[in-house]
């Protein structure tokens, strides 16, 4: 009996089941199912890491939180503290605006012209492109520690070896508010590799017809370079100037090693101040509000730089 | 006996020897204390040695000795506190100290030295344990005493030099003519320094104050007494801020001018002592065991003395003011409190403490009997920089205060502001920190 009505069930089972398939579901449906099962963990990892986070800060910008007591409402306070009482806060602002207006042109320069040297056939060029690229992989602590040794006044590498080839006295790079920043830039730009390496995959994209053309106009090596070269080259500078200034606006690591934001705050960049609010003094509220502001800030400059590159960047080859 | 019946007895029996084992083992099994500081280098070796021997007294706990690096414990800290995941003892900095006390982030120690019934007085100096309380609470036990800047000085040079290396200067005055007699500059370049007075003054750099060494030895207070205002825009604050830029100005040609070429942190500036190429240098009694690692040679050379006092000023004595001392303190939500009352007594105030001292030949002991065998030519020094040590209470904003006072005698040094200017404005700031943070 009991075998009749489980064939019955059998033979009577709509077709769905019988193919393996959920009852009402189309294909579109089952596709668009496996795809967010496949895309969970992301999601749940973006959800838990990045946008509880971007909200707790959101929340916490309104309050006076120091981390052991529960956060007390504030209101707009800290914004207003940052903007209308902060000296410090500003002086902050000025000195990531001058690191990322000498950093970011500076490193775009270098490894432009770093790219157009090693962008040749020539025998060995290998390993100058893995000498200038090395420096990028080395971390960022290890190399500020390195040039911790060599700026050292007394027993670094580079000023003693100026006082006795040269009898020049050097500053004391990392302690003289005049070069504390530029002793830091240029640690940046000596790990230039990256910039550099997209430069060269941006080089060795253009089309080899483009030269040959402006050569048959007669156009000069400076022309080849300035209309050719540099015009197709404007969505890699283009990357690169964003990248370069959103980096610029989080500098940390280096400072910290370096100089901690001294002397005289002169190397006081945004991401450090926001360090010693939110870790070193517990004013974890006003952290926040200061981290929210760099987000505006790097969001409308590079809207600003979007809103613009339609007057200079080519896309003509894409 | 049918075979199935005799199978489960077994069974049974290694089930219950297995339940059994492991009910012990759960009744003896150490209990873990984690211990977080920063004793790196050679020292994290010489703390494990110690570190055993309360294991091997205590055979219920076993240790995790959590070696941290200075420049990452304040997030490290952090994120514990804010998670509740912290360790059983933390060893803290001097700023660092009222920050964490004024949370409330430390489990105060009355009731547990009541209970034990210990007697502070008898095993610490007055001023360690008066620095470890927080208000009327007692925080943490020190594990060393707040220790005033000494100077050190090389009795070659100041023979060269002319100067008595028998009688090292007890003025600022004396000081300011020693430096300038053992300066040797042409110019700008100077190919032997006398001294610099504002070690680690540049903002960033260390957990020194120079502006309170000096002004702790003109008279000056840095706050009132019950730490809610501002004391050192007083004259005595003045007239230290002119006397730093002057004595920096007249010795060096400015502040700056050293800086640039000897440095101005500890690590910038011993290898130049060292090598005899700087006459006297601002450092802790600790430079000894430093020395004597780093360069032996110098031993012989050297002599030491407190920092001396504004001659000047009537009022001026020999004392120096600490806001915080170091210690081990317990967090609050410890997860093994006990053990870490156990491990506190023994590594800061028992036998494990002492033995950590002699070790290192350290000689800023906080505890009254425990010995340490300096040189001869050092003790007598050593004892007056420790007798001069004044606790002050410090409000839980005083990294921020120090921080200020840094930048405050920087711009003056610097020649950015004068020292008139720039008291005020710093009067001004720690005026709004403290109203912000009482």
């Amino acid at each position: 009996m009991a075998e009749i009505s489980l064939l019955r069930k059998v033979t009577h089972a709509p077709r769905h089941r019988a193919e393996g398939r959920s009852p009402g579901l189309s294909n579109t449906t089952r596709e668009a199912l496996w795809g967010y099962f496949f895309i969970a963990p992301w999601i749940i990892g973006f959800l838990l890491f990045s946008l509880g986070p971007i909200l707790a800060t959101m929340y916490l910008s309104l309050t006076h939180y120091d981390v052991v007591s529960a956060p007390r409402w504030a209101g707009l306070d800290n914004f207003s503290r940052m903007f209308f009482e902060d000296k410090e806060y500003w002086k902050t602002l000025a000195v990531t605006v001058e690191y990322s207006a000498i950093r970011v042109p500076l490193c775009i320069a270098v490894g432009l012209v770093l790219a157009m040297l090693i962008n040749t056939q020539a025998r060995g060029i290998s390993i100058f492109r893995l000498a200038l690229y090395l420096p990028a992989i080395v971390p960022l602590v290890a190399a500020s520690i390195l040039w911790l040794w060599l700026l050292n006044p007394q027993y670094g590498f580079i000023n003693p070896t100026l006082r006795d080839t040269f009898g020049v006295i050097a500053p004391n790079w990392l302690r003289d508010e005049n070069f504390a920043l530029l002793a830091i830039i240029s640690l940046s730009v000596w790990q230039i590799g990256h910039t550099m390496m997209i430069f060269l995959a941006g080089l060795q994209e253009i089309p080899r017809e483009l030269y040959e053309a402006a050569e048959l106009d007669g156009a000069s090596a400076f022309q080849k370079t300035r209309f050719v070269t540099l015009s197709m080259l404007t969505p890699t500078i283009y990357f690169n100037l964003i990248i370069g200034i959103i980096n610029s606006f989080q500098a940390f690591a280096a400072v910290f090693i370096l100089t901690r934001g001294g002397p005289a705050n002169e190397t006081m960049v945004y991401i450090m101040y926001l360090y010693r609010r939110g870790i070193e003094y517990l004013e974890m509220g006003y952290a926040s509000t200061m981290a929210l502001v760099l987000v505006a800030i790097i969001l409308s400059l590079t809207i600003l730089i979007m809103k613009t590159s339609d007057k200079w960047v080519n896309y003509d080859r894409v | 006996m049918p075979k199935s019946r005799k199978k489960f007895g077994v069974l049974s029996a290694a089930a219950a020897a297995m339940g059994l084992a492991v009910t012990m083992t759960q009744a003896y099994a150490a209990e873990k204390i984690v211990f977080w500081n920063n004793w790196d280098g050679s020292r994290a070796p010489q703390l494990r040695s110690v570190l055993d021997q309360f294991e091997k007294q205590n055979p219920g706990y076993t240790v995790e000795n959590v070696t941290l690096s200075s420049d990452t414990t304040a997030q490290r800290m952090l994120t514990a506190v804010a998670s509740g995941d912290v360790p059983d003892l933390y060893m803290t900095q001097a700023n660092d100290f009222p920050k964490w006390a004024g949370l409330g982030a430390f489990r105060p120690l009355d009731d547990l030295v009541a209970r034990d019934g210990l007697k502070l007085d008898e095993i610490f100096f007055s001023g360690g344990i008066e620095g470890s309380r927080y208000g009327d609470k007692l925080i943490q036990f020190p594990f060393k005493v707040p220790t005033s800047l000494m100077i050190w000085y090389n009795k070659d040079l100041f023979k060269k030099a002319g100067l008595d290396p028998d009688n090292p200067p007890k003025t600022w005055k004396e000081l300011e003519d020693a430096a300038i007699k053992t300066t040797v500059r042409d110019g700008a370049v100077i190919s032997q320094l006398g001294l610099n007075i504002c070690l680690n003054c540049a903002t960033g750099s260390g957990s020194e104050n120079a502006f309170i060494e000096w002004l702790s030895r003109n008279g000056g207070e840095v706050l009132t007494a019950d730490a809610k205002d501002v004391a050192f825009g007083s004259p005595e604050g003045l007239d230290t801020l002119k006397w730093m830029q002057g004595f920096s100005n007249r010795t060096a040609g400015s502040w700056q001018n050293a800086v640039r070429q000897f440095g101005s942190t500890f690590k910038d500036q011993r290898p130049s002592f060292y090598m005899g190429k700087m006459a006297m240098i601002m450092d802790g009694p600790f430079l000894y065991n430093i020395m004597a690692k780093d360069a032996p040679q110098m031993l012989d050379k050297v002599g030491v003395f407190v920092a001396p006092i504004n001659g000047d000023n009537k009022d001026a004595t020999q004392r120096y003011l600490a806001y915080g001392t170091p210690g081990y303190a317990i967090p609050a939500k410890a997860k093994h409190p006990e053990g870490a009352w156990k491990l506190l007594k023994f590594i800061a105030a028992g036998e494990g403490a002492c033995q950590f001292f002699t070790m290192q030949q350290r000689v800023d002991t906080p505890l009254r009997n425990c010995k340490v065998d300096v040189p001869p030519q050092f003790v007598a020094a050593f004892k007056a920089n420790g007798d001069l040590v004044q606790s002050r209470q410090a409000p839980s904003s005083f990294q921020q205060i120090h921080v200020r006072l840094q930048q405050m005698q920087e711009a003056v040094l610097l020649g950015k502001e004068t020292p008139e200017a720039a008291l005020k404005a710093a009067a001004t700031d720690v005026k709004a920190i403290l109203a912000r943070t009482n």
